[in-house]
């Protein structure tokens, strides 16, 4: 540590004897700090058996736990620069002085743009109460006074009882302009629904008055452009205020001329994607906010948090997540929301009467959110997610039909909004956003496979109709767990850097800090991960996840669905460990069984089976019996898949590998080439699949001796593979190792020498000291070197081949080009 | 800043066009080199990421908006995707840039305690330098950034993970679950230490006082 100048770093008089002493208090001290007083000493004692200056350390540790409080909670950054403007504020305040007619009196709060004050007209004999917002010393650029000059427009031209009227406007002695408005006198209409205790259909009825406020401004062609609940008031009779159109802008002129620049005081958690992206605003916008709005009112979470409030981070979030739908997103502190029919006591007489206990709020905790997710869900969910829409044109449109469908649904009837499909929303997500978000594909990647393992279930049990409703919940349980704990593994502050694999080794850790209660469910969902992470050649950490699932599967019929799965992972987990022969076994057992099961109608896990049993077949050396069963494969895939070419490019890809091995280059890069092309159709660009794909097809096009062709793939592959597959995969040493080659074989040896090396740090890196391929890799560089005119590079050369011919494994390619390479 | 990420593929290796100061190339080796072990690279690594954090609470500060959202992870952040850019660096590696932001932070605020506690012995007026833009939490004027500095230094000696723990949580405002990943630990023992460092530290300041 070198910033941090130590005075004592050994030992300090009150640590005594230093580590050791610091360790074994540690230990007791979480031994004894559960403990109730009284046990607590006598425990000390014991534990410390006789140490004096152990129990005096447990001691003063125990007492310090006492009064540790918030003690460094708070991060050291942050609060103290709100205070500091807080400061600023406060040097800038108007107090007690005149503001063209009236007098200030009280600071209110401070806003983006301005401080607004509590101010009374000096000039009047009754007393008149307004709310004076004024520009901020320091920010009065030209920009903020014609924004002035167009809020205290929109105002003048706004006449309804839901927005806080416009009084005066004018500019203070020292020429800062201000304006004068109606004083409300509310609360945030959050906060109101929370105190009052408002149910469900109260809130809505509440919301809706928003709805129409926002719509006559919209009539009136003003967009508000900053509805979030600490603008939108609500007075203790009950009466709705709009406030703040700070930032509204008149809509006449030319919608396109409305905004393209940047507004960095928005306020994200209720911006629209188009806000957030600096796109055209328009009252589609204000219906989105609206939608954010409501979600927070009815489940007490915003549809996003940010975690760094970096532009990147709420452009991530708000343009590219789907957020979970309200009934899923429920919190804790929706039990504020009264589950109860609204009685007719009004809003006010109860506020009250009805809080809870906090005691209270935690035992009927369960109960109420389970209720009120079955009150939101179906029709709210949809009215909600309607608004939420990424695409304006997709949202309500305008804030009327927003309010029109909330009515409908108050009164029993059909609402227009329809469910986004899953299907829409993730071919709409991959159309817009090729970008490799590898974190978000894992998200897709593991809920796809959860979902359709659970959908499978669930089909299963439609016979059984009574417990279509558990499996549904665990359908349920499941996305909401993986939703959870993937963005508790705080995706969004490692960026999209995050891995497929350690996304999914944070929801394993995850799933073993917090089991999930339901059997089926938990078996189901270490099924998901643990096949997302053999996918990933995760084999180890997949283990234990796929054998807990094929435990609690094994009790199953022989024939069960679900049964078939596991034992099928099972199988690929011991062709993934290399255990070939026990793989093809208990492969073709599975198979055996799953026609049985299909009775001829082939499905997907028999196409998948067979794909495996012929890579099996292909590792034991069984090239023909590989390609006839990938054949096979094939045949049945167009079956499965009448419409998707994507899973027959996995036999394409091994039936180019088999080629491959058999040293039929020709014949691998036709298929290679196929799997390329469909792949690189249908998926972005740097998908893994496609970029593996590719690797093959360069290997094979460079062993067929047309390395100029190869350079495009393998630039690609290798460039882009450990992005793609993670840092410790496998194939970004052969990536790099092809691409070296190809490199070399067109006489660019510079290029071929810096590609050895990264091969050779990736293999310095992962691999044990002494594993034979790194002999290989100082063989391929040295005969580049070679090749260049390096004189030196020929006794490397020599004594990496003589190693090469010792090792073990085959390395007969690199032996034969060494060889030649030094007769040259 | 808005508006100005491009929605096509990015691709790994380049700077992005949100990125107003180019990436220094030197801090992605150091990262690396760090990665690998190297504490030189470490002891590099600091002096470039201190200067950089100075700066950016400035940037920070000089924009009203910014600054009341300024956060320790935002701050941080930004600083990386400045330094480094938005590239495809492996987690680990951010892992030392964390460490390097902690640290700077720390730096920042004891120099600035150290500074506000002289001109107080000293009689002198204390000018409100930028510095005041990085203090903090609670009561800036009372907490007490040069013992707890010192105490740091202490468990340190007695315990270098835990100490890291806080520098990265209060410091560089990490969670628990990043403050494990940053040092390949898991949350729960991120948290026990975190649980223990903040009683003894209670503790060592009480002491002193």
């Amino acid at each position: 540590m070198s910033d941090a100048p130590d005075p004592s770093p050994q030992q300090s008089p009150r640590t005594g004897t230093g580590a050791s002493l610091f360790r074994r208090a540690e230990a007791i001290y979480f031994d004894v700090a559960g403990m109730a007083a009284g046990d607590r000493e006598d425990a000390i004692v014991r534990l410390c058996a006789g140490d004096k200056a152990l129990e005096s350390e447990v001691r003063s540790l125990v007492s310090a736990a006492g009064k540790v409080g918030a003690f460094l909670d708070a991060p050291a950054l942050g609060k103290g620069v709100e205070e500091l403007t807080r400061e600023s504020d406060a040097n800038d305040s108007l107090l007690g002085q005149r503001v063209g007619q009236f007098t200030i009196t009280a600071r209110i709060a401070s806003g983006g743009m301005g401080t607004v004050y509590k101010a009374q007209r000096s000039d009047n004999q009754f007393a008149q109460v307004v709310a004076i917002k004024v520009v901020k010393r320091g920010l009065d650029s030209e920009e903020v006074l014609r924004r002035f000059a167009d809020e205290k427009q929109t105002l003048a031209s706004l006449d309804n009882p839901a927005i806080a009227r416009l009084i005066d406007a004018g500019a203070t002695s020292d020429g800062r302009p201000y304006f004068a408005m109606e004083y409300v006198e509310g609360k945030p209409i959050d906060a109101y629904c929370d105190e009052h205790r408002l149910s469900v259909r109260e809130r809505l009825k509440l919301f809706m008055q928003v709805c129409h406020a926002v719509h006559a401004a919209h009539q009136a062609l003003v967009i508000h452009r900053d509805i979030k609940p600490s603008n939108v008031l609500v007075t203790s009779s009950g009466q709705v205020k709009l406030l703040d159109f700070g930032i509204a802008k008149w809509l006449k002129a030319d919608v396109r001329n409305v905004t393209a620049e940047t507004d960095r005081r928005l306020t994200p958690e209720y911006a629209s994607p188009e806000q957030v992206e600096g796109a055209a605003i328009t009252t589609s916008s204000d219906v989105y906010s609206l939608g954010v709005v409501l979600y927070e009112l009815l489940t007490g979470a915003r549809p996003y948090y940010f975690g760094p409030r970096t532009t990147e981070e709420v452009k991530r979030l708000v343009c590219l997540q789907v957020p979970p739908v309200p009934s899923e997103a429920v919190t804790i502190k929706a039990t504020r929301i009264r589950s109860a029919t609204p009685s007719q006591s009004g809003g006010s007489s109860a506020a009250n009467t009805d809080r809870p206990l906090p005691l209270d709020a935690v035992r009927t905790r369960g109960v109420s959110s389970t209720r009120l997710r079955g009150q939101l869900r179906g029709d709210i969910d949809n009215i909600i997610m309607m608004a939420l829409r990424k695409e304006p044109q997709r949202r309500y449109v305008s804030a009327e039909q927003l309010a029109a469908d909330v009515q409908r649904y108050l009164d029993g009837l059909p609402v227009q909004a329809r469910r986004d499909t899953l299907g829409y929303r993730i071919s709409k997500f991959v159309r817009r956003h090729a970008v490799g978000v590898i974190a978000t594909a894992a998200i897709i990647a593991i809920l796809s496979v959860a979902t359709v393992t659970l959908y499978r279930q669930r089909e299963q049990i439609r016979v059984q109709r009574d417990a279509l409703s558990v499996a549904n919940a665990q359908l349920r349980e499941t996305k909401h767990f993986l939703i959870d704990t993937i963005t508790a593994a705080d995706i969004g502050n490692s960026g999209p850097e995050t891995t497929l694999g350690e996304a999914l080794s944070a929801a394993r850790d995850a799933m073993e800090e917090h089991p999930i209660s339901d059997e089926a469910t938990r078996a189901a969902t270490q099924q998901a991960i643990g096949r997302s992470m053999l996918a990933l050649g995760m084999t180890d950490e997949a283990q234990p996840l796929l054998d807990a699932a094929q435990r609690y599967f094994g009790d199953q019929p022989a024939t069960s669905e679900s049964r078939l799965e596991a034992d099928a992972d099972s199988a690929q987990l011991l062709f993934f460990k290399g255990e070939n022969a026990p793989a093809l076994a208990a492969m073709q057992d599975v198979l055996a069984r799953e026609r049985v099961r299909n009775a001829g109608v082939s499905t997907p896990l028999e196409a998948s089976l067979l794909n495996d049993i012929g890579a099996v077949h292909k590792a034991l050396g069984d090239f023909d019996a590989a390609l006839a069963t990938h054949r096979e494969a094939l045949a049945v895939k167009s079956k499965v898949y009448p419409d998707d070419q994507l899973p027959a490019a996995y036999s394409y890809h091994n039936m180019g590998d088999v080629f491959l091995r058999q040293q039929k280059y020709p014949d691998a890069i036709t298929s290679f080439t196929r799997a390329v092309e469909i792949r690189a159709k249908l998926l972005r660009p740097t998908h893994p699949l496609v970029l593996a794909s590719r690797a093959s097809l360069g290997l094979a096009l460079v062993r067929d001796g047309q390395a100029a062709t190869a350079i495009e793939h393998l630039e690609l592959a290798a460039q882009h593979y450990q992005a793609a597959f993670g840092a410790k995969h496998p194939g970004n040493a052969a990536a790099w190792t092809s691409l070296g080659q190809a490199y070399r074989e067109l006489a660019r040896y510079d290029e071929a020498i810096k590609a050895f090396e990264t091969t050779m740090k990736w293999q310095d890196e992962n691999l044990a000291t002494d594993a034979p391929q790194k002999i290989a890799t100082r063989a391929n560089i040295a005969i580049a070197k070679l090749k260049r005119g390096d004189t030196g590079a020929d006794a490397t050369l020599r004594a990496a081949l003589d190693e090469l011919k010792q090792a073990k494994g085959n390395f007969a390619g690199i032996i034969r080009m060494s060889e030649e390479a030094l007769r040259q | 800043m808005l508006g100005m990420v491009t929605r096509t593929e990015v691709p790994p290796v380049s700077s992005s066009q949100s990125n107003p100061s180019s990436p220094k190339p030197e801090v992605t080796m150091l990262l690396a080199r760090a990665q690998e072990g190297d504490r030189q690279a470490t002891d590099e690594l600091f002096p470039i990421v201190y200067d950089e954090l100075r700066d950016l609470a400035e940037r920070f500060m000089r924009d009203e908006s910014k600054a009341k959202t300024m956060q320790a992870t935002a701050l941080v952040h930004e600083a990386y995707m400045r330094l480094v850019g938005p590239n495809q660096t492996p987690w680990e590696n951010r892992a030392h840039f964390f460490g390097a932001a902690a640290r700077a932070i720390r730096r920042i605020l004891t120099d600035h305690a150290r500074e506000r506690n002289r001109l107080k012995r000293g009689g002198g007026a204390a000018a409100v330098t930028l510095d005041e833009a990085l203090v903090v939490t609670q009561d800036a004027a009372s907490f007490d950034f040069v013992g707890l500095d010192a105490a740091l230094a202490r468990l340190t000696a007695l315990d270098e993970q835990k100490a890291r723990v806080v520098e990265l949580r209060f410091f560089a405002g990490l969670t628990v679950e990043q403050t494990a990943l940053a040092l390949g630990v898991s949350p729960s023992t991120v948290a026990r230490d975190w649980q223990f460092a903040r009683v003894w530290l209670h503790r060592e300041l009480a002491n002193a006082s």
